[in-house]
């Protein structure tokens, strides 16, 4: 949507706020409606010279901010927002069905309750739209109402140790640990946690569906013990080029999915059609296990440590087949 | 107003708006903030006019009353006003069509009250905070829907009151769905809702260059950080499933001026069952059932993430075994291999052979020109 379009919008939702929230401070509709200071006070420039013809002093829309606080008049055409379309309740009820039942939030009945609300809001007929949309669209349909989650965020929001048994696909072991959980962020289809990691002593992020058992202590923590550090904590595992450099070809019918792929950087289409890129690992247990998925369609360059890992779990295989 | 952190919108301006005026007029950045904000202004006077008036208004009295429509130019005005007014009936702004009067001689605009408004709507304390929660969650960026569900955020922020102090969750989203991705996303899901065939240039995975194909969108589902699209290919005649952002350029409609739907969805059609497809349901094949049995480092990750959808049974050391159907070999083959030796196919026979062939190519293309006895 081009911004001129966007800020037609906003304004026609931000006069209702004023006028339903007389004395409303700049701070608190600037969090409401996401607005930097400066463009707040743009905003409000621009409804100053909207009004009725024929645009008399009396015509126009009235702002006055009193000391940090907004009081707007002369605006009653705009005291109401302007209705929903279906479509944008299909945004909003596929964001909450995504975000209460993927993280399963306490929240999800509540929400659900104030979604039925804004339903009756709409008209008959979209209100048709909207009850068929749920059958053809989703967001992460497999993901539902997770106790452990649940058990993490509460962790999280009273500052509460927790022990779990992990299993490190980086170096395919189980390990158990003591945690300061921090933060639960959900990327390219999984659950992440941060935390402080009392067993190697540094901030780490863990990948919550590998968490064997999880238990919450009575210890509590102080989490601006662990401030983040200045980068590296969003992306879990991406972009990450720290490790060993690892020089891969792929065949050509996995070219496309390679060029695709975030994780490879130096990436480089031969004549013969085949990829070779390079890839960053701390540990190859993982990458052993994944390159054997390829088959034949991979060809490990460099290393030579890691072509012989892979070999070596070939012929285990094999052994295991030939029974 | 023109400090540099504004150009980008001013370049989204200049593919809207033709500038009247002087041919030899430069296109200044300041030029292209301010003929935004004359439009704004403009399209928030003619809202209010036809709002608040109470008999339709005419193309005359809109040119001639409401701020921002004077052009000389009568052609100009008209052009000006039927771009205006699309716009803000694609924001769902409801501008009808009425006679001024019994005879209905004359026609003119108005905006009905009643269609325009919505509904107090009177929210208990939590639901206030839940719809809150919501917004501080997607506005952090990087969920699919965010920027959609922030504008219908200020539609609803009137009626949500002001205490938000702690609307907040220590629960964050990512995803890396390209911007292209992003464009064709509303045009498709218009396409799902109203039943309207897409036409699209398409690279699927293995395919070298984009071909052209026809669809009827039956839904969309978003997984793993990706949007696709579920519907009936006509280039391969069958049902598909689509990653959005491999679609090149722009989708079209080719049937938009044609009243109604293009197509009839299948009753009983849902998304989930495409979306939660496992990878080997995929492609033709004959249908195969396989038994897969996993140590016990990781059996109990399959059981948490396996079932209830493929039945497992677990043993007594720890270990269980995983009953799967499918319909793809290879990618099924792929997948157990992916756990090295903590997983075994144990059955269909045939399937076993066919690991085990896999596997000698393998070993056979590892240790080529190191040794001639790659079989042993």
């Amino acid at each position: 949507m081009p911004a001129s379009e966007a800020r037609t919008l906003r304004l026609l939702g931000l006069i209702p706020y004023l006028v339903k929230n007389q004395g409303a401070t700049v701070d608190e509709v600037c969090e409401a409606f996401g607005l930097a200071r400066k463009d707040l006070l743009d905003d409000i420039q621009l409804i100053f010279l909207c009004g009725r013809p024929d645009y008399d002093p009396g015509d126009l829309i009235d702002v006055n901010i009193e000391g940090d606080r907004i009081y707007i008049n002369m605006a009653d055409y705009f005291s109401r927002p302007l209705r929903f379309t279906s479509q944008e309740l299909v945004f909003l009820y596929l964001a909450g069905r995504a975000l209460s039942e993927l993280a399963g939030l306490r929240e999800a009945a509540t929400f659900q309750a104030a979604l039925s609300k804004l339903r009756e809001a709409l008209l008959a007929e979209e209100r048709k739209v909207l009850d068929g949309a749920h059958e053809l669209l989703t967001i992460e349909p497999e993901h539902r109402d997770q106790p452990r989650l649940r058990m993490l965020r509460e962790a999280i929001e009273d500052g509460r140790r927790v022990e779990m048994e992990y299993y490190s696909s980086g170096r395919d072991v189980i390990t158990k640990r003591r945690i300061d959980p921090l933060k639960l962020q959900f990327a390219e289809g999984n659950w992440y946690l941060q935390a402080w990691d009392h067993r190697s002593k540094e901030r780490r992020v863990f990948r919550v569906d590998r968490i064997r058992e999880c238990r919450m202590l009575k210890t509590r923590f102080n989490p601006d013990d662990h401030a983040a550090r200045e980068r590296g904590e969003e992306m879990p595992g991406m972009g990450d080029f720290s490790g060993r450099e690892v020089r891969l070809r792929f065949s050509p019918y996995y070219a496309n999915w390679i060029m695709e792929q975030g994780i490879f950087s130096s990436k480089r289409l031969e004549e013969d059609g085949s990829v070779t890129c390079t890839l960053y690992a701390e540990n190859f247990a993982w990458l052993e296990k994944e390159l054997l998925r390829y088959g034949t369609d991979v060809e490990i360059l460099e290393p030579p440590e890691l072509r012989k890992a892979v070999l070596a779990r070939v012929n285990n295989l094999l052994r295991i087949y030939r029974k | 107003m023109a400090e540099a952190g504004r150009t980008p919108c001013f370049i989204m301006e200049m593919r809207d708006v033709r500038l009247p005026g002087p041919a030899g007029l430069q296109m200044s950045p300041e030029r292209g903030l301010w003929v935004s904000r004359r439009k704004t202004e403009r399209q928030l006077n003619l809202i209010v006019a036809l709002l608040d008036s109470r008999r339709p208004v005419t193309l005359e009295e809109i040119r001639n009353n409401v701020q921002g429509y004077g052009q000389e130019d009568i052609g100009a005005f008209k052009r000006m006003f039927e771009r205006d007014k699309k716009e803000l009936r694609e924001l769902g702004i409801p501008i009808e069509l009425q006679p001024t009067d019994a005879f209905g001689e004359e026609m003119g605009y108005r905006i009905p009250k009643e269609a325009y408004y919505l509904p107090e709507i009177d929210f208990e304390p939590e639901e206030r905070m839940a719809l809150w929660i919501l917004h501080g969650l997607v506005r952090e960026g990087g969920f699919p829907l965010g920027e959609e569900v922030c504008r219908v955020m200020y539609k609803l922020a009137a009626d949500l009151g002001r205490e938000r102090a702690e609307a907040r969750l220590p629960v964050g989203w990512q995803s890396a769905e390209e911007g292209a991705a992003r464009a064709n996303l509303a045009l498709l899901l218009r396409a799902v809702i109203e039943q309207k065939r897409v036409r699209m240039r398409y690279r699927s995975l293995h395919d070298r260059s984009p071909r052209e194909r026809e669809v009827d969108p039956y839904g969309l589902y978003f997984k793993h950080g990706c949007w696709y699209l579920v519907g009936y290919c006509h280039l391969r005649e069958e049902m598909r499933s689509f990653r959005v952002s491999r679609i090149h350029g722009e989708v079209e409609l080719p049937r938009a001026a044609k009243k109604g739907p293009d197509f009839r969805r299948p009753a009983g059609f849902r998304v989930e069952d495409y979306a939660n497809r496992l990878p080997w349901e995929f492609e033709e094949g004959p249908e195969f059932e396989a038994r897969i049995r996993f140590s016990p480092k990781v059996a109990w990750w399959i059981k948490e993430n396996m079932t209830p959808r493929c039945p497992f049974q677990g043993h007594e050391d720890g270990s269980g075994t995983l009953t799967v159907r499918g319909r793809n070999r290879d990618t099924l083959l792929a997948w157990v291999l992916s756990f090295g030796e903590d997983a075994e196919l144990l059955s269909p026979a045939e399937l076993r052979e066919e690991m085990l062939d896999r596997l000698n190519r393998m070993k056979a293309a590892m240790t080529k020109g190191r040794s001639r006895d790659a079989r042993e």
